[in-house]
Formats: C-alpha cells, structure tokens, sequence
C-alpha cells in the first residue's frame, strides 16, 4: 500500500505570536514543529504500512528549516521525504499550495493520502480537500477512526455534536482529528535511521510548473494580534453584599435577564 | 525480613530517576530507587542544567548526546513541563586561534548532522546583544538549551510512582552481597533483595563498587557557580559559561577543582568567575549577586559516559557520567533496552566499564 501524507511546519504551539514592523508575523527565536494534526496523519499512515505493508512517503512544502519536521516524520517511521522549496512559493495560499502538493503526487502511487484536518498556524482546513478535489477522488475530513479495506475505506468522521460513518472508496484523501491515534514518539533507533533515509528536494521546475501560472488567488491585507483581555472585577464586601452587588452588574452590565 | 524488589536503582539523581522513569514505562512493578539523602541535595541539584552540545568531542561524542537533546521535546510532553528550552546555545571567542579552532569543529560536526555556525563580531552581537563588543566572535548553535533540572528531577519521579516506581529517601546503602541470583541489599533501615541492581550514585558510584569489588573510576570534580539577583531579560542563549533562567537569575560558572568531597564556595574562584561573568556580558557588572554554590561533577577517569552491564556479575548495571543532564534521557532509554534485554538502538561498547579493566 502506497500512503502519502502532507505535512506542515509550524509554530511552536505555546510560541509568543508577535507581529514585526512590515506587518509581518515575526518568526524570531520561534521554534517549529510538525502540525499538531499532521501528527494524527503521519501516526495513521505509519500504522497503515505496519498493517499492510507498502510505504509512507511525507510531502511539505518549506524553506530549509522544514527539513526538521520531514526528519520528524521519517524519526517515526515514515520511508521518503520530498521538499517542494521553490523561491516562488513565497506568497502562496491554498489554492496554490493544494495545486503544487496535487503535481507533488502527480508521478507517485497512492492508496491513501493522509494530512491533518488543518494547520495550527492558519488554521483553513483546505488544502487536504482541494487536493482530493483536484486528483477528483473523494475525501473525509475530521476523521476519528479510519478502517481500511482493500479498495475502501469505512470512516467516522467528527461533525457538529456528533460522528457521521462513511464508505469511500480509494484512493482517497483523509485529514487527521484529534482523537484518530496516539502518536508515538521517534525513538533513539528511529531517528538514526532518520539520518540516512531519502530526503529529496523538489523545485517547481521539477514538478513541471510554471510560477506564472501560481500566482495565489489571495493575499493578506494585514495581520493583528487579538487585544488582551480585560482584567475582570473582583467583589469586595460580605458573601452577601457581593451576591447584591453581582446581581446588580449580572442586570445592568451584562444585561444577562 | 528483606524486602523484595525486581529491580533496584540505587542513586535518585538525574541518571537514577532517568533510568527509574524509563524502565517503569515498560516495566511496571518491582522497581525501587533508594538514595541516601533527597533527590536534588547532590549533583543533580548543583548544576547550570545546560543541555549543551556543539563544543563536545570527539564528534561521535557530540552526535551520542543530540540524540538525547532531541530526546528532551518528546520527554517534557510525557512527564509534563520541566522548562526545557532550545535556546541554542553560543560560545564567544577572543582570539583568531579560537576562530580557526572554531571553524574546524564546525566542519567536524557537520558530519554528524550539529549545526555550528561560525559568527563574526556583528552577526554574534545580532544574535545575542548582551555580549561584550570585545569578542572576536562566537560560535552558534541551535542544538543546545537547557532544562530546569528540579523540576526535572520531580517530573521524572512523578512520573515514576504513577508508573508503580516506590522511592525510599535518607536510606544509605551499607552493603551489597549477591547469594543465589539475588542482590541482598542492606540500608540503614532495610534488608531489601532484587534480581536486578543498578548502580547510579554519581560520585558515590566508586563506594557502592567496592561493596562489590568492582572499581568503577570515577572522581568528584568540583564546580563553582554564582547566581545573580532576578535581571530583566538579558540573554536569549545558554552561553559556554553562563545562562539566564526562566525566573531572571543568572548563573555563572564554569571552573573545575580536583578538591574531593568539598562543597565549599571559595572566594579565589568566585572572583575569578565574576571576573569572566563581565568579560563576556559587560552589563553584569552592574548585577548583583545573591549566592554560590558548589557542585561535585562526576567524572570518569577518561571523561566518557560509563554505563553498561558489569562482566562478571550477572544482573549488575552501572551508569555512572559526566553531563547527566545532557544524557539524561539517552541513558534512560538505553539502560532501559538493555535491562529489559532488548538490543540498544545506539552501540553502547564504548561506553562499557571493562574498558579500564
């Protein structure tokens, strides 16, 4: 069995987001990890091969540094890596990232594409289900449990108050919900042999792709970080006195009833 | 009436509970880790707690212990926050002999997978403004950091009893005898037996090997450390002398002492510390310092990790190392695979004791 999962690097989950003086969200002394949710994926894909055997290959798009999160997935049993870093990827959104990581697979086997159900950092949930539109098989996002037969799939998938089971058959593209697995850790052997699996670096020459033909669909206007919360109010007096007074604000402030 | 126990960690510092920790993930029951005082009022509690990489060598030294910083990520999201921070960590230089040295090691540790740049003046000055302009420049590397190792040493044990680990403090060993495939061990309080020993007791290694006749080489090298009032945020890396904790403070030190078993402060190297405090952050001239303190490194007659099996011995380990907070984790694991009799992921040969028989 052929599994693909696309990964993302990003911010350290309890990193400081600030913005710099461009407007820009400033990556300064942040540290990066796999997306919290691509965990799930990776996790689910490792699974899959020890099941039926096959290969796990990881795809992120990124500078450099991303490397780290493609050892990450390799340290926890994945077999390939492929890093899609082109110059031209600077301004993307998900129109062009689904488009290039939809090329990425282009000359690849697939059974199974996994990816999280969205990235921590913007948070769009789209690139796994354009990918999926784009390569016109189907997809579920939000799984919680993922079965996997010889040409289908049975799936619960996580929806408003409660969980929807569905069959699909494959290939079809999966994003990871929190609750699928339990990822391991890379172990201390798992990360040696990380050190000598295949890597490869991609351009979008090497995908066929023209940058003129990429040109994102969207741009972002600005960035803010949310205003700090105001201090709330603290009741002084007897038990009394401040159940009174917090009826009173429950009435006038809040205007709760 | 002894007490019965699978295994036996004797030793409850940074190496012991690492140990104690990892065996009880995949080993539940029957491990006791005793310790003749309080986890924290030796070694494992005098110490900067630098997880620090870049500088060592040879390299296969240096790649031995990122292992086990990469450890560190993994281990704080399983026993809970223990303040580790990838800070990277930065080594200034003054001289060009230093540069050229600097480039060398560089280039040797490239080859086994640790980042070292090479910074001038400016770029060094960049990254870490606190530094002193007198610098010629400094070596960066985003390996290293550091971990508060209290909290450290109270995560590891937390997660230990929850695992079924029992701890018994203020209990010296007094003797250790093997009779038909158990350990008799007899504390100031207790007769216990077990199948499996475990010798981690830090500079008091030696004297537990003797109660076996084994002689496990090493010695206590003393370090003396100052600590500064609470600064505002100064320095952003774990420094090659130096670093900033958390809470502000910032500790300074890094003199080595053949001085035996003497924790005392003395006023000779605390001047020289401060004296290298301000050559390399100018600004800590103006700090003021609140205490010292003294820490007994562990050191092996050849300065590498000895941590293995004993030959001879059937059921006998030994982990007794410098750099316990770098390795901490790596130990844990790999003492962990070998007493649980699986492979160790890493060769660990190098490390055996037998090497100075």
């Amino acid at each position: 069995m052929h599994i693909i999962v696309y990964i993302k690097q990003t911010f350290d989950t309890e990193a400081q987001i600030a913005v710099d003086s461009n407007g820009k969200i400033d990556s300064n002394g942040v540290h990066f990890v796999v997306n919290p949710y691509d965990e799930y994926a990776i996790e689910e894909g490792v699974r899959l091969k020890e099941k039926f055997g096959g290969d796990v290959t990881v795809i992120t798009m990124g500078g450099n540094r991303a490397q780290d999160a493609l050892r990450t997935a390799l340290a926890m049993g994945a077999d390939k890596a492929v890093l899609i870093d082109d110059s031209a990827l600077e301004k993307t959104d998900e129109w062009v990232t689904a488009n290039v990581l939809t090329q990425a697979v282009a000359s690849l086997p697939y059974d199974v594409i996994f990816t999280g159900r969205m990235a921590i950092d913007d948070g769009s949930g789209q690139v796994g289900v354009r990918v999926a539109e784009n390569l016109h098989i189907p997809s579920v996002t939000n799984a919680v449990k993922i079965e996997i037969n010889e040409k289908s799939a049975v799936v619960t998938q996580e929806i408003d108050g409660g969980t929807a089971s569905l069959e699909v058959s494959l290939p079809a593209v999966f994003t990871a919900q929190k609750g699928l697995n339990d990822p391991r850790y890379p172990s201390v052997a798992g990360m040696m042999k990380a050190k000598r699996k295949e890597l490869k670096k991609i351009s979008l020459t090497d995908l066929g792709l023209e940058k003129e033909k990429l040109v994102a669909k969207m741009t972002v206007g600005k960035y803010a970080v949310s205003a700090a919360r105001q201090a709330g109010k603290k009741l002084q007096g007897s038990s009394a006195q401040q159940v009174a007074e917090l009826v009173n604000l429950l009435k006038t402030e809040v205007k709760a009833f | 009436m002894s007490r019965e126990y699978d295994t036996i960690i004797i030793g409850g510092g940074i190496i012991g509970n690492g140990i104690a920790y990892h065996l009880s993930e995949v080993q539940s029951d029957g491990i006791l880790v005793l310790d003749k005082n309080y986890p924290l009022s030796g070694t494992s509690g005098s110490t900067q707690a630098w997880i620090w990489i870049h500088s060592k060598s040879p390299s296969w030294y240096a790649e031995f212990s990122l292992y086990s910083a990469e450890l560190y990520g993994y281990l704080q999201r399983k026993i809970g926050d223990i303040e580790f921070d990838r800070a990277g960590g930065i080594s200034p230089f003054f001289t060009e002999t230093e540069r050229e040295q600097a480039f060398k090691l560089a280039e040797c540790q490239a080859e086994v997978g640790i980042e070292i740049q090479v910074l001038n003046r400016e770029d060094a000055l960049a990254r870490e403004p606190a530094l002193s302009p007198k610098i010629l420049g400094a070596m960066y590397s985003p390996a290293d950091g550091n971990v508060n190792p209290m909290r450290l040493v109270e995560q590891y044990m937390r997660a230990s009893k929850k695992n079924g680990v029992t701890f018994e403090y203020y209990n010296p060993v007094t003797g250790i005898e093997k009779q038909q495939g158990s350990f008799i061990v007899t504390t100031a309080k207790t007769v216990f037996r077990c199948k499996k020993l475990i010798l981690s007791a830090g500079i008091w290694t030696r004297e537990l090997g003797k109660l076996l006749g084994i002689d496990v080489p090493v010695k206590p090298v003393r370090g003396q450390i100052i600590i500064t009032e609470p600064l505002a945020p100064l320095m952003k890396h774990t420094l090659s002398i130096m670093r900033q904790t958390s809470n502000g403070e910032v500790l300074v030190g890094n003199s080595q002492e053949n001085a035996g078993i003497d924790r005392r402060s003395t006023l000779d190297v605390m001047i020289e510390t401060a004296n290298m405090a301000v050559k390399y952050v100018p600004d800590l001239a103006k700090a003021k310092v609140v205490r010292g303190f003294s820490g007994l490194r562990v050191m092996p007659e050849d300065e590498f990790p000895i941590f293995g099996v004993v030959p001879g011995i059937e059921n006998l380990y030994v982990a007794a190392l410098h750099s316990g907070i770098t390795l901490s984790p790596l130990i844990g694991t790999l003492m962990t695979e070998l007493i649980t009799g699986g492979e160790t992921s890493v060769p660990i040969d190098r490390f055996s004791i037998t090497r100075f028989a």
